[in-house]
């Protein structure tokens, strides 16, 4: 299960590795295809992290996060 | 006070039975119900008589001679008594000319359930959305990529079906290593796969395995975000090069209940919050040039799904009312609203479903039915891919953006009821035949054109004037 986190920066182009090297996250935690950079923002990304993992990420004046709602999804019949 | 319908039968002979048998021959209504005047009840002046056999009069003349005889003995006329006498109907019923009365109960068709047996087959929906009328003017789906973004599909599956499952493996996704597209077991995305080219049978499916079958059967919206970004930066990029003359997204998923949610308010929330990641790829899917329908949900009034936890309205959630989608609901082959198509307000836009198309139907073979808005989703979904093919997607046109096709198909919809919106089934039911009048030939639409991936070709602009009139909004 994945944690879905929010990361809006002041300034900077932020990458995949930068958020790694920043939480202490290896590439399992946090993979290259959980990192989305938003596509109408330059300033605003989406990580996707282990849950267990979540706890490392920590809000600061320079990168202000936000964590959303991650929920079940299912068919709509079976 | 209340009042409730009954249905008066007067006593052969009588007074009143004359003054009906008048009024019937002239099949007209009585002509002065103040002379019927029967204590308790009040009559209805425009209901005509109508004459009705007793039942063993009937029987002798239908032994005798047929059932041509006139044996009419007495007439049923309509009206209504006061609530409080029910109980008083035995006095009521002895007075002189009464025959007898009875309830005048309130009817209505029934309803299709989840569990209902199929109504009409995928052959009824070709013809109800006038597929006819598409083929003629070669739009069938042809150079459009279809993405099926659920439990996967099977292809060797739908060509035994008679479909011809045009695939793309490698614009496919999979939120799961070891799964591979196209090879899935039948499930739920096959016969979405199945639905969608009932009216695009020419369009390119990709496999975009998001939910699990089998017994978790279903996913998480962190996965959907991953599905989104492949299709935004690896598929759409084909399209707005001119490769592809569109991309056509079905989601039949949903989240189902509030409490799986965090709650609305909550800056982390999905339901109702713009701001939720995915919600932010699917306007920037959209803003791409990517169609996007979603089916509205199953929590509809009388019959919703038990996910639903009773609640039964303010059920379409998140994305389902994302307001640059398509919310489709559901009718059967008969035009009558499944009992468990959602109904509106959306949580992100209130006007929500935007329309219905068919579902409950026997096609695919998966189920019983392909039912559920689960397969009114895809039905849409084959009917904006074979639009698409008269109307590619350029990204210098705005009248071939995502918002005008929109526009044009609930421009296209047939009203049920009062004209105008409703949260039962939006603007109405699609109208094929309406739809397909409005849509250039496909032979009239700008060719592929020649480009590398990641390029932007040049692509002819369709004049707005082969699109009929602008759209409502």
């Amino acid at each position: 299960m994945k944690a879905i986190i929010g990361i809006r920066t002041r300034g900077g182009v932020v990458t995949a590795e930068a958020v790694r090297r920043r939480y202490g996250l290896d590439a399992h935690e946090l993979e290259d295809d959980g990192f989305v950079p938003d596509p109408d923002n330059d300033r605003a990304y989406t990580i996707l992290v282990d849950e267990e993992s979540a706890g490392k990420l920590q809000s600061t004046p320079e990168w202000e996060l936000t964590r959303y709602s991650n929920p079940r999804i299912e068919p709509t019949s079976r | 006070m209340a009042r409730r319908g009954v249905i008066i039968e007067l006593q052969p002979g009588s007074a009143l039975a004359a003054s009906a048998t008048l009024a019937a021959s002239a099949g007209a209504a009585l002509a002065d119900p103040a002379t019927l005047a029967l204590a308790g009840i009040s009559f209805d002046a425009g209901y005509s008589p109508v004459p009705v056999m007793h039942p063993s009069a009937a029987a002798v003349a239908i032994e005798a001679h047929g059932i041509n005889v006139d044996v009419t003995t007495s007439y049923v006329i309509r009206g209504e008594i006061d609530d409080r006498d029910v109980d008083n109907l035995p006095k009521l019923a002895s007075q002189p000319g009464v025959l007898g009365i009875y309830a005048d109960a309130a009817i209505a068709p029934a309803v299709v359930c989840a569990t209902s047996p199929p109504v009409g087959t995928d052959a009824n929906v070709e013809s109800l959305l006038c597929r006819p009328e598409f083929a003629a003017k070669g739009l069938d789906g042809t150079n459009v990529l279809v993405a099926i973004v659920d439990t996967g599909f099977n292809v060797a599956y739908l060509r035994g079906k008679g479909k011809p499952a045009l695939f793309n493996p490698g614009l496919s996704w999979t939120a799961q290593a070891g799964q591979v597209p196209g090879s899935v077991p039948v499930n739920h995305g096959t016969m979405c796969a199945f639905d969608v080219q009932i009216m695009a049978p020419a369009c390119t499916l990709l496999d975009i395995v998001l939910l699990l079958p089998g017994v978790a059967f279903g996913g998480v919206l962190s996965d959907a975000i991953r599905a989104y970004a492949h299709l935004l930066n690896n598929v759409m990029p084909l399209v707005r090069n001119g490769t592809h003359s569109g991309l056509v997204v079905n989601n039949s998923w949903a989240m189902f209940h509030a409490s799986w949610d965090l709650p609305p308010g909550n800056p982390g929330n999905y339901s109702h919050n713009p701001n939720h990641p995915f919600n932010r790829m699917v306007a920037s899917l959209e803003a791409a040039g990517a169609d996007i329908v979603f089916a509205a949900g199953n929590c509809g009034a009388p019959c919703p799904d038990g996910r639903c936890m009773g609640v039964t309205t303010g059920g379409i959630f998140g994305a389902n009312s994302h307001p640059q989608v398509l919310s489709i609901a559901g009718v059967d082959t008969t035009k009558t609203r499944v009992g468990y198509s959602n109904q509106g307000p959306g949580r992100q836009f209130a006007n929500k479903p935007d329309f219905a198309t068919y579902t409950h139907f026997a096609g695919s073979g998966v189920y019983s039915a392909d039912g559920g808005t689960s397969a009114a989703s895809p039905v849409a979904s084959g009917v904006i891919a074979a639009v698409r093919t008269g109307l590619p997607f350029s990204a210098s046109n705005p009248a071939t953006s995502p918002a005008a096709l929109r526009m044009l198909a609930i421009n296209s919809t047939t009203p049920v009821g009062a004209p105008g919106f409703n949260f039962d089934l939006g603007f109405g039911i699609l109208d094929g035949c309406g739809l397909a009048a409005r849509v250039p030939p496909a032979d009239a639409a700008p060719g592929p054109a020649v480009a590398q991936v990641g390029t932007t070709a040049s692509v002819p602009t369709v004049p707005d004037a082969t699109l009929g009139p602008s759209p409502v909004e």
